[in-house]
């Protein structure tokens, strides 16, 4: 049986959509000379997973996250949900920045109540829908508030609201809480996951945070410097704890292992070969150690 | 600041540093500002004048934001319709109004849509540069997130495109508007009976100064209220600006 690091079983089974990546290439052109972003990647994400994507500045990580979202369009391959090619961005692919484009227009209801609106929602629906998603990320004080009036952390949980009002299949994070100061990224990661938790929707999490990674995610992957390609695809456990202690998990042993492990392939890839290696254990590996697959 | 420049204009009088012609007594300029609220000169009371003034301006600028503001919202929108009226804006904007009235009075007469065709000439070209400007300064974000919450183009158009232009369009609207006031009194010195422009080319004529400085002392605080009018308005539809 699947367990977590603390031995308690896997939330539900996660539900979103199965995303494939097939041989995606990037290459910017514009007046300049052309800049290979990305080389062809294959990757699978599975219906409920939290995968988040590290690697140095300037690797493509964004480009990658466009290209899911289909503000761009692969130079090569192709990106599927559900089966269906992603030609243009749509509905069931949810994008919060790393500054939050809320509307200044609008109030923060408004805002988090966007997407509904403009598929059809009337006004009973989105009062509610408002309710609930400001509700759930701690913002239910500040429907009436314009986007400006909030601080960065307030702004986010606002774009993210607005992003899960919409009801997405998959979630793309671009360094979400990169802005943040670290007390405020902390308390979001928690609220973000307690989220996902309960929704199992999946999520495509960009960083450049290793810390962040390993603890929020199911599968840490890590790209090389530009033209960005895979370095590890790697499963992790720690952010499926229903009830950890986040202090104490991020200052477990287990945690700073996988943690620095993960920061040397960032900064010194040539340390790659001990990643090539099947890693030892499995599914059913020793609870304290993370698991390896 | 006003007391300071109403009791050095005395002082000129008091000690006669400049002719009376030149520089009437403040108390002379009010006595005639005062008269001339309720008798005509020129035809009309000074109210009158001055609401004929205004009301040149103001039909001028509404058909100025009327077609401006779409025109610009296209030109920002679509390459096309930029190429082909950027050339036309950018021979107008430059031109001296003056320069193009006396075509305007051979077209159109010496009636009122001559005075409007000259105003709405200058001030259209702000308003259309501005709007584009602006619908070229949103933000991608803006966009992009519309797209991924679903929106179709067209509701991207209505709901983000136009109200993130708003700034932009304000803008232009208040430049534009200040240029047809200052153009208007131009256009009122040539072929007219009636206005503050044509009233104080008269007085001018007939050595009236304390009617001169009536007339541009209110066109002056004319001008200022309308500015502070386009700037509550400006905040009341687009209180973000310089704060998102
Ligand atoms: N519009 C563009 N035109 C040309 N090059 C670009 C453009 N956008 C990004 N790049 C380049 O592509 C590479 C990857 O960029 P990006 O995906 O933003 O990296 P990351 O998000 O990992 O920091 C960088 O070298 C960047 O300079
Ligand atoms: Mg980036």
């Amino acid at each position: 049986m699947t367990r977590t690091v603390d031995g308690s079983p896997l939330p539900a089974a996660g539900s979103g959509s199965r995303l494939v990546i097939e041989g995606v290439a990037y290459t910017y052109r514009g007046n300049g000379a052309p800049v290979e972003a990305l080389r062809p990647i294959d990757l699978v994400f599975e219906p409920g997973e939290f995968i988040c994507c590290i690697g140095p500045s300037g690797c493509g990580k964004t480009t990658l996250l466009q290209l899911l979202a289909g503000f761009l369009h692969p130079t090569s391959g192709r990106i599927m949900v559900d089966g269906r090619v992603v030609t243009s961005p749509g509905a069931e692919r949810g994008v919060v920045f790393q500054q939050p484009a809320l509307y200044p227009w609008l109030n923060v209801a408004d805002n988090v109540t966007f997407g509904p609106r403009m598929r059809g929602a009337g006004r009973r629906e989105a009062k509610e829908l408002a309710e609930q998603y400001l509700r759930l990320v701690g913002l239910h004080d500040f429907g009436h508030r314009a986007p400006y009036e909030l601080s960065g952390g307030m702004q986010q949980r606002a774009a993210i609201a607005r992003v899960l009002a919409n009801e997405p299949q998959i979630m793309l994070m671009d360094e979400p809480f990169g802005a943040l100061d670290a007390l405020t990224r902390e308390n979001l990661q928690e609220e973000l996951l307690s989220i996902w938790r309960a929704t199992r929707r999946t999520v495509f999490f960009i960083t450049h945070n290793a810390e962040e990674a390993v603890y929020l995610g199911t599968r840490v992957l890590v790209m090389s410097t530009r033209p960005g390609s895979v370095l590890a695809d790697r499963q992790v456990r720690f952010g499926l704890q229903a009830a950890g202690d986040p202090r104490a998990v991020r200052a477990s042993r287990a945690f700073i292992e996988v943690r620095e492990e993960l920061m040397d392939l960032v900064y010194r890839p040539d340390l790659e070969t001990k990643w090539a290696e099947p890693s030892p254990g499995g599914d059913d590996a020793d609870p304290a150690l993370p698991a390896n697959l | 600041m006003l007391a300071v420049v109403v009791i050095g204009w005395q002082a000129i009088r008091t000690f006669d540093l400049a002719p009376e012609l030149f520089v009437p007594a403040p108390g002379r300029v009010l006595e005639r500002f005062l008269v001339f609220l309720v008798e005509p000169y020129q035809g009309y009371t000074l109210p009158v004048h001055l609401a004929i003034t205004m009301a040149r301006v103001l039909v001028a600028f509404a058909l100025a934001a009327v077609t401006g503001i779409p025109l610009g919202l296209a030109a920002g929108m679509w390459g096309p319709v930029h190429v082909i009226s950027e050339p036309i804006v950018n021979f107008i904007r430059p031109l001296p109004p003056l320069a193009y009235l006396a075509l305007l009075l051979i077209w159109l007469g010496f009636g009122e849509p001559s005075k409007i065709a000259l105003l709405y000439l200058a001030a259209v070209p702000p308003l259309i540069i501005n709007t584009r400007a602006g619908v070229l300064n949103v933000r991608w974000e803006l966009l992009g997130a519309a797209r991924a919450l679903g929106a179709r183009d067209r509701q991207v158009f209505l709901h983000v495109v136009l109200p993130a232009s708003l700034p932009f369009i304000f803008s232009g609207a208040r430049i534009s508007l200040a240029f047809t006031y200052t153009t208007v009194v131009a256009a009122e010195l040539v072929a007219t009976s009636s206005g503050m422009g044509f009233v104080t080319l008269i007085a001018s004529e007939q050595l009236r100064s304390d009617t001169i400085f009536v007339g541009i002392i209110v066109m002056g605080v004319t001008g200022m209220l309308l500015d502070a009018i386009a700037a509550r308005t400006e905040r009341r539809f687009v209180p973000w600006i310089g704060r998102a």
